[in-house]
């Protein structure tokens, strides 16, 4: 991928956002309403994203060039634009998301049939399920359980709850992170499908970024077959733990690029309907300015490196501790700039204002994220410094 | 506590401490009634242009609103219900006054203007919702465990916990032992970005459940409501 190739990319998808930004309002109000807009040429688009060539027929095609969201680079160009026009529909929206990453590093052939084959025949959700009620996205101390059935049948049975799942009520397939055994190779990830016996799922309500519905899935004695179990072709080492660190390292830049896209939209709506600016608020305005290039440089270095080495996710981590710094105090400072009420004249402010703290549980607390900085510096990792 | 730095009037310290030690534990709604009912006949605090009540206080023929320095009987202002709702999860509704309202009603007595002001109503108001949610992190965070410790004991918890401890004492002795008044608009300005930093540490500290609308995520959207309607910041 060249730089001319992927500025046409950028060009082609910023074109998309205003029908996410025309929705975002009534998607936030009734998230339920989303299954009305799959035939949007946008939300047609992002579900396609992430799904290889040998199963996706229709990618995005500018200038020549097909277009799968398969790299890193893409994702996070892509989900700013989008992102600048709806956070919540962009993470609402149907497609493979985090369990496509999972898909496409860790699935055999006959898992990503059946995984790309339900994306292909109609928009469809997907979930990811790693974190729990009690744990957080801590993988390594998960509870739910996948355990043997007596006997030679190779089936397990699935059991635990799972929280904070992004589509969760409305997905046709996913992905459950489970415990077989203690130990950082006991974690094994499996393919479920709504339907399964004693599966079931609940939405929780949540402040902003309501187009997911964020929901509580159930597993009470789900029945899961050896076909399953992802990366069952591959050694212990290379699967399950090594699943969660991958998609947490490839998906951060996005998460970051989706605050970073809320936040060059609430800096344009702000130049664009604040008048008369004092000298003070030019000055902060041109600050925010600055924040917003320095956070774009670093998630698509984050992106290009994460594409070279799925491993090197430090940057990720600075990308989107700054990123989701920022969403923070950019919504905050327009309500201040806006004054009295604008929290009810300005809806869309209202909403960005709610997204913005959304983000900071995504992929990894700040906290978490610092530790990881810490770490790598302290492993003589990090370029530059 | 005894303090030398502070020249305020011994009624509204009085009227302050009473605050703190009577809300304590308290919801917002209950907070916003017990504001209320201080005074001869219950009072609700508006902005120039709006003002956020819980129905029960409303519904009060005795009502009246306090806009600027004036109170007026609620029969005489025209309002209308904006449908907000986060508020509705907190029994708390918001209305709009159309303008202008008749100003024929008394002046407010000069006791009960030492705190009858929109300012002290928004400081004491987010000041408790602050209280509250650092309260909610505390057990949150003391009852859910990474590895064998309660996440509360990690020295990065910590760190950030005292950093909300910190703001809220600063502001709070800066509310009630300090002598520069909140009638300043500098100052009360910087008060409300204090208690913004505040929030935004007390909502990262809870990690996904500070999301959830049932959770502190609808008390720091209120706090956020009072301040916007309420604070005067740029």
């Amino acid at each position: 991928m060249n730089r001319e190739r992927l500025d046409a990319f950028e060009l082609a998808i910023k074109s998309y956002s205003q029908e996410f930004r025309d929705i975002g309002l009534v998607i936030d109000k009734e998230p339920d309403r989303l299954g009305e807009f799959t035939n949007l040429d946008s939300v047609q688009l992002l579900s396609r994203m992430m799904i290889p060539p040998e199963y996706n027929d229709r990618p995005f095609i500018v200038n020549n060039t097909k277009f799968y969201g398969l790299s890193c680079i893409e994702r996070v160009i892509g989900t700013e634009w989008l992102s600048y026009g709806d956070a919540g529909v962009v993470v609402g929206c149907p497609g493979p998301s985090l369990s496509g990453i999972i898909i496409q590093d860790f699935a055999d052939e006959e898992q990503k049939e059946k995984y790309y084959s339900t994306l292909i025949e109609k928009p469809s959700w997907t979930f990811f399920a790693l974190t729990e009620p009690k744990k957080g996205s801590d993988a390594m101390n998960i509870e739910t359980n996948l355990k043997k059935i007596d006997g030679n049948s190779g089936k397990k049975m699935l059991n635990g709850e799972k929280y904070f799942i992004g589509n969760g009520t409305r997905a046709d397939i996913g992905v459950v992170f489970a415990r077989t055994t203690t130990g950082p190779l006991g974690i094994e990830m499996c393919l479920v499908e709504k339907g399964q016996d004693g599966f079931s799922a609940e939405s929780l309500g949540t402040l902003g970024l309501r187009g997911p519905k964020l929901s509580k899935l159930m597993f009470q004695n789900v029945c899961i077959n050896e076909s399953q179990i992802i990366g069952r072709h591959l050694s212990p080492l290379k699967r399950g733990m090594h699943g969660a660190i991958t998609v947490f390292n490839k998906m951060r830049p996005t998460v970051a690029a989706m605050a970073l896209g809320v936040s060059q939209a609430v800096y344009d709506y702000m130049i664009t309907n604040k008048k008369n600016l004092s000298l003070d608020q030019q000055l902060k305005l041109e600050h925010f300015q600055n924040e917003l290039i320095t956070v774009r440089n670093l998630i698509r270095q984050a992106a290009i490196e994460l594409d070279i080495n799925p491993k090197n996710g430090y940057i990720g981590s600075i990308a989107k501790i700054r990123a989701t710094a920022l969403v923070k105090k950019i919504t905050q400072y327009a309500l201040d700039l806006f004054g009295e009420g604008s929290l009810f004249d300005h809806p869309h402010l209202n909403k960005w204002f709610r997204d913005a703290f959304a983000f900071e549980n995504m992929e990894g607390t700040s906290n978490i994220l610092k530790l990881n900085v810490f770490q790598s510096y302290m492993n003589g990792n990090i370029s530059y410094v | 506590m005894t303090t030398f730095l502070s020249s305020k009037n011994e009624d509204l310290l009085n009227y302050m401490n009473r605050f703190f030690e009577e809300t304590r534990g308290l919801s917002p709604i209950e907070t916003f009634e017990w504001y209320s009912k201080s005074y001869t006949n219950p009072v609700i605090v508006s902005s120039s242009n709006y003002f956020i009540t819980p129905n029960t206080i409303l519904e009060n023929p005795a009502t009246q609103l306090l806009r600027g320095n004036t109170l007026y009987k609620m029969a005489e202002v025209k309002f209308e219900k904006i449908n907000d709702f986060i508020l509705g999860y907190e029994k708390i509704s918001l209305f709009k006054i159309d303008v202008p309202i008749k100003q024929d009603t008394r002046n407010i007595s000069q006791i009960e203007s030492i705190f009858l002001t929109k300012n002290h109503f928004a400081l004491i108001m987010r000041l408790r919702i602050a209280l509250d949610c650092l309260n909610y992190d505390k057990n949150l965070l003391s009852n859910r465990f990474s590895g064998k410790l309660p996440i509360i004991q990690y020295q990065m918890v910590k760190g950030q916990f005292s950093e909300a401890i910190i703001k809220l004492y600063s502001i709070v002795n800066n509310y009630i032992n300090g002598d520069r008044a909140i009638e300043d608009n500098s100052f009360y300005a910087f008060l409300h970005s204090e208690i913004d930093e505040c929030m935004n540490t007390l909502i990262n500290l809870t990690g996904g459940h500070g999301v959830l609308l049932e959770t502190v995520s609808r008390k720091i959207y209120l706090s956020f409501v009072i301040k916007n309607l309420f604070v005067e910041t740029e």
